[in-house]
């Protein structure tokens, strides 16, 4: 492993037991965060990238269990922390999450303020409540807050979704964590807010040099944040590579396809592409590539054996039995 | 033209206390008025609380109007009640955002395409269900499917059922309220593109209220964008997304994130700081005034009036208007 | 219940111990009170008018395993007579204080306005009294007889059917497909019974189901205090009752009817248990974790 890698996930498989049946949510990714970068994890529903992104900060429901992998923060296996080291050492003071509902942050019953000077307390062990306070008005301004001593008074119902979501940030980074994963922090907004936020993310990035693993289903969003972007289908790694690449120069047949279908505001398009089918159901087990069966290019091995990760370029990586004779084109 | 909306307000009372005194009103719906002709896509876009729904609400019949008129085919349709009320039902259907929630779990898939069919035409059960059947197969459902409940449907086949019973009377008008927003992108092309091609197969019209820009562009004819209650610009969809004219219908588009890395880099992004104020006491003058880069003294005095820039393209700003 | 909720509630019957013990019985009970009349030893001793000296106050034995009664009629087959009274009971309490909950639920919760808002004032006014003592006034009012005491109950239970109506009504009555069933143009009350019943009325009727446990205990209640069905009917409030006089010298009297009581009651609370659970999407998934 590199050196200024801050996060390697290896091999990670996530399934959720359910009764109708096993889940196979992550089926072996890896991934590979340097210091500094941002990643962003892109995805339709059930492409296991919440998932992923639960697992970074050992909070999956008790119904979903790590079958294999390593999930490497600063070279220690985060997996085989206890319970108590992981809220003591890591959660909040090294890795923290925001949530696309603001409301898992906050309890309803509880003013933004009283959550944020527990959260201020537990993680940093300012027992003195003036200086939590401090803190907290600190670190709303710190994410524009307007009035942030109101918005300390303030129950969440009082806010709107944007200033909510502002809030939630701060409480995140509250301990001044080196990792922030984003999952889905704008999916719930309007556009001209999803704008605002999305732009305080990233100074917050620099000013903060912050890593981060940003999950969404938008490759617009996508675009707009990260350096890499990884591609994930049905738990399977598709495509990973510089955002640039992944968006203008793609390899994998479902990177070209879902970037077709996606209609845009900037020019009009006579027809859009779509991809034939519907995503697929994650508790059948697939022998070969679980985009066979709506892919165009399909040929027989990909319906017999799963198709192994290729390095196609520079820090590009692309899953698919086509990678070699289709890559560069 | 199919439908005019005329001066079309929606205002809902706030009520406190047990004798529930009105205290105020949410106005969701504030002066608007706009038409849409036969086999046309006309979209509303908007944040939320724009009001969009509302207006689709209004044209549905589910919510009457506080005031204003709306015409169809020509008709005053805002107070119609009895058969003449069934007559409109059959003329203007409606697709949903949620496919699950707008098909009634405890029916089989035949039965909720086959029930407006039973309804509204003298039919016996084995025709209305014959062409029930023929609809599914139209929109992509299988025969094996329809007697199948909805829950058992993926979410893209879901919708489709949603649009065979929302084109099974052969409807002039078609209201579809976010009817892709739920879906995953390789699915939302899916649906856009039936939903094009039964355009054009039924000659009706679309009334589509969407939030998301990119799909109102690939689909539309015309556009009304509406911010807190108002339509602040009404265009064909070229002119507008091509030269917008209001700065809040510049900021929106400006908005978009595009999976495009050059255009990234080209587009200059116009922010509106802060978030739109709630429609109980919306600001006077333009209601975009407390947020807009270019704002004058005289927005914050009197409400703009509907400027005619080029033909067709209205916007209702004082930038535009010559005082 | 769709079909996965009622796998899951099988699935949850089989991990757990007391569930099943609620399931057998329940099912007992029903099964005896269909068939008692052909498989108690005595069918004739149901109302028993004759007396028969020689088998007077007979504590239990083999022969007559629950004893006899001051008449010398056999006590086992007494009670296994009476859980058909106990059924036909809380069947027709539940039944009919169902109807009366649904239409005035339904139609409160559906329609709003001033109908509703009179009728569920109405429904609270009953809620306001415990219904153990509106149906000793009813039955009271109404005379000894087991019709009576249906209907006595069943005025003391609607309103809280009513109210459960009504809550899950107004869940359901601004879902989209409501909205669709309305741009579709059909009736009030088609809409009412086609699409906003059949999505309210599960919890109900299970509610009501696992209610009848309560309902055979109260009108064991009523029975004991000699307002419910008239002697010599083997009620088994009654049997406690009479029993109750002889209670030093014939224990076994008001000890066996008694234990039906019991048993029966709990059996059904054991089934509510189980339901409950499944219903409760809190509790679902400790379940999903078990059923692994």
């Amino acid at each position: 492993m590199s050196g200024t890698a801050i996060l390697a996930v290896n091999d990670l498989h996530i399934d959720y037991y359910t009764f109708e049946g096993v889940v196979r949510a992550v089926r072996g990714v890896s991934i590979e965060l340097c210091r500094g970068e941002s990643l962003c994890i892109v995805g339709e529903s059930g492409s296991g990238k919440s998932t992923i992104g639960l697992a970074i900060v050992r909070a999956l429901p008790p119904n979903g269990i790590v079958a294999r992998g390593e999930i490497l923060y600063n070279n220690v296996d985060i997996l085989r922390l206890s319970e108590e080291e992981m809220s003591k050492r890591i959660r909040g003071k090294e890795i923290s999450i925001v949530f696309q509902d603001p409301a898992a942050t906050f309890n309803p019953l509880f003013t933004i303020g009283e959550v944020m000077l527990d959260v201020i307390a537990a993680q940093l062990g300012v027992r003195d409540r003036r200086r939590a306070y401090e803190h907290g008005i600190k670190m709303l301004k710190l994410v524009e807050l307007p009035d942030p001593e109101r918005v300390m008074n303030s129950y969440p119902h009082e806010l709107s979704g944007g200033m909510l979501q502002r809030a939630a940030i701060a409480v995140a980074l509250s301990a001044n964590p080196k990792l922030l994963i984003a999952d889905e922090p704008t999916t719930m907004l309007d556009v001209t807010i999803q704008a605002q936020v999305l732009d305080l993310l990233k100074r917050l990035r620099k000013e903060l040099s912050l890593s981060m693993i940003f999950i969404t289903h938008n490759l617009g969003v996508a675009a707009e944040v990260c350096d890499r972007i990884m591609v994930l289908y049905a738990g399977t790694m598709f495509e990973e590579g510089y955002a640039d690449t992944i968006l203008t120069n793609p390899i994998h047949p479902y990177t070209r396809k879902l970037l077709e279908c996606i209609p845009r505001a900037s020019r009009r398009v006579s027809r859009l592409r779509y991809i034939p089918g519907s995503l697929p159901d994650l508790k059948t087990p697939v022998s070969g590539c679980p985009f066979e069966p709506r892919c165009d290019y399909a040929t027989k091995i990909c319906s017999v054996s799963p198709p192994l990760v290729r390095v196609v370029g520079h820090r590009h990586r692309v899953a698919c039995h086509l990678a070699q004779e289709k890559g560069g084109v | 033209m199919l439908l005019d909306i005329l001066r079309l307000k929606m205002y809902f009372p706030i009520r406190r206390g047990v004798l529930g005194r009105v205290i105020g009103y949410v106005k969701a719906v504030d002066d608007i008025t706009f038409s849409i002709n036969s086999n046309e896509v006309y979209s509303l876009v908007g944040e939320s609380g724009s009001g969009k729904s509302t207006v689709a609400r209004c044209i549905l019949k589910l919510y009457e109007p506080t005031e204003g008129r709306i015409l169809f085919e020509g008709r005053d349709v805002t107070r119609t009640r009895g058969r003449e009320l069934l007559e409109y039902r059959k003329m203007v259907q409606a697709v949903f955002q949620n496919p699950y929630l707008s098909l009634n779990p405890r029916m089989s898939i035949a039965d909720i395409v086959a029930e407006p069919i039973l309804e509204h035409t003298g039919v016996g059960k084995d025709e209305a269900y014959r062409a029930a059947l023929e609809l599914l197969e139209r929109v992509g459902i299988s025969r094996e499917l329809a007697r199948r409940y909805p829950s058992s449907l993926s979410g893209g086949q879901a919708q489709r059922v949603a649009i065979a019973r929302a084109i099974a009377l052969k409807p002039k008008l078609v209201v579809l309220d976010e009817p892709t927003s739920s879906l995953d992108v390789s699915l939302q092309a899916q649906i856009l593109n039936l939903l094009e091609d039964l355009y054009s197969e039924y000659r009706m019209s679309y009334l589509l209220i969407s939030h998301d820009l990119s799909v109102v562009r690939y689909v539309s004819d015309r556009v009304g964008v509406m911010y807190l209650g108002k339509l602040v610009e009404e265009g064909y969809t070229e002119n507008l997304f091509e030269n917008p004219l209001h700065p809040y219908t510049q900021a929106l588009i400006s908005s978009i994130p595009e999976p495009d890395p050059a255009y990234g880099k080209l587009n200059r992004r116009i922010t509106l700081p802060g978030e739109p104020p709630s429609a109980v006491s919306p600001p006077p003058g333009c209601r975009l005034n407390p947020r807009c880069p270019r704002f004058m003294d005289l927005c914050r005095r009197e409400e703009p009036p509907v400027v005619e820039v080029e033909k067709g393209h209205t916007v209702s700003c004082w930038l535009y208007a010559k005082v | 219940m769709g079909l996965n909720e009622i796998a899951s509630v099988l699935k949850l019957i089989k991990s757990n111990p007391l569930s099943m013990l609620g399931i057998i019985i329940v099912a007992t009970f029903i099964v005896i009170g269909v068939a008692s009349p052909y498989i108690a030893p005595y069918p004739s001793d149901a109302w028993g008018y004759s007396y028969n000296l020689e088998t007077r106050l007979l504590p239990p034995s083999p022969r007559y395993p629950f004893g006899t009664d001051e008449m010398g009629r056999d006590l086992f087959s007494r009670v296994l007579l009476g859980a058909r009274f106990s059924l036909i009971i809380a069947v027709g309490v539940v039944s009919i204080a169902l109807v009366i909950g649904v239409v005035v639920g339904l139609t409160a919760g559906y329609m709003g306005g001033f109908a509703g808002m009179v009728l569920m004032r109405l429904t609270d006014m009953f809620l306001a009294f415990p219904p153990l003592l509106l149906a000793i006034a009813f039955a009271a009012t109404l005379g000894r007889g087991l019709f009576n005491v249906i209907i006595a109950l069943a005025l003391s239970w609607w309103p809280w059917y009513a109210r459960l109506v009504y809550i899950q009504v107004n869940s359901v009555k601004n879902l989209p497909f409501i909205d669709a069933a309305r741009i579709i143009g059909l009736s009030p009350v088609k809409i009412m019974f086609k699409h906003v019943l059949p999505n309210s009325i599960t919890p109900v009727v299970i509610q009501a189901a696992l209610d009848m446990g309560s309902a055979v205990l109260e009108a064991a209640g009523l029975s004991f205090l000699g307002i419910g069905v008239p002697p010599p009917t083997p009620e088994w409030g009654l049997l406690v009752s009479q029993g109750w006089a002889l209670i030093n010298s014939a224990w076994w009297l008001s000890f066996f009817p008694g234990i039906a009581i019991v048993v029966t009651v709990v059996g059904f609370n054991l089934l509510a248990d189980t339901f409950q659970e499944v219903m409760d999407p809190r509790l679902r998934s400790t379940m999903v974790m078990r059923g692994m």
